[in-house]
């Protein structure tokens, strides 16, 4: 596939859900390709090395934790707390893949915030990204 | 004079020997003008890989040569096949809300591509990129 749009989300997250019929419409729009992955607790996101460097709190992973998790706690637990403080966003994540005669290349833009005043510009900058793209590598 | 057959025998044998002789010190003794290129391994094409389906599993795809097939084993077991590693993953430029959000997020992309280019560059040798 020359141009696609994949979207990484988690069933649980508010934030997805906000950005689903958005970007849908857009893909719809430019007429690209436009998939939904739901990524479970196991799943490796397009960030990440293994399912065990999600951003969970230490104390979740103390109790819900899969046994790749508790093993990596003790090393990644300041890490967590960071992020956790931060409030870094795990989902989601928005994958834009594109070949360009040579090899594939990969945006993977991460989070979403919709009640924040940068949402409008972050849409309309997906928008205008999307059709450069699309011109680029259709030819049209 | 009348020589014998294995007069003549023993002598093709011998210069032929000498001959071999002469020929392999002349080689050892010439100086290469022109030092040959390394030759780069090209990357596998066929066989099993080792790869990791979108759900997060690992799993073995077996590409095949002339039939063209292409299979996919779920590793839930260790199966004891020796199996290639995918070489070259995607480029990948990473970017979170607030850079996509902001207005010089364009830019940021090029200056990112023209890195990731240029490591590619430097990585490849001969400028594949």
């Amino acid at each position: 596939m020359l141009l696609e749009v994949i979207l990484e989300d988690d069933v649980n997250c508010p934030r997805c859900e906000k950005l689903l019929p958005v970007l849908r419409r857009i893909c719809d729009e430019l007429n690209i390709p436009f998939t939904v992955k739901h990524l479970g607790n196991r799943a490796v996101a397009a960030y990440e090395k293994d399912s065990a460097s999600r951003t969970f709190s230490p104390k979740w992973i103390g109790k819900w934790g899969l046994r790749e998790h508790k093993k990596k706690l003790k090393r990644l637990s300041p890490v967590l707390a960071y992020l956790q403080r931060i409030g870094a966003q795990t989902f989601p994540n928005v994958i834009i893949r594109w070949h360009d005669g040579i090899r594939t290349k990969e945006i993977v833009i991460r989070g979403f915030s919709p009640d924040s005043s940068e949402a409008r510009r972050y849409i309309s900058n997906l928008y205008v990204l999307l059709k450069t793209l699309k011109r680029v590598v259709y030819r049209r | 004079m009348v020589y014998s057959v294995f007069y003549y025998a023993s002598e093709a044998i011998t210069r032929a020997f000498i001959g071999l002789i002469l020929k392999v010190a002349e080689r050892m003794r010439r100086r290469r003008m022109v030092e040959e290129k390394p030759k780069r391994k090209m990357p596998p094409s066929r066989g099993f890989f080792r790869t990791v389906n979108p759900a997060g599993i690992a799993e073995y795809t077996w590409v095949g040569g002339a039939t063209n097939l292409k299979v996919s084993i779920p590793g839930f077991i260790r199966l004891p096949i020796p199996a290639h590693e995918v070489e070259k993953p995607p480029t990948r430029l990473y970017f979170t809300f607030a850079e996509a959000a902001s207005k010089d997020w364009f830019k940021e992309i090029e200056w990112l591509a023209e890195q990731a280019e240029k490591a590619a560059k430097e990585e490849g040798g001969s400028g594949a990129t």
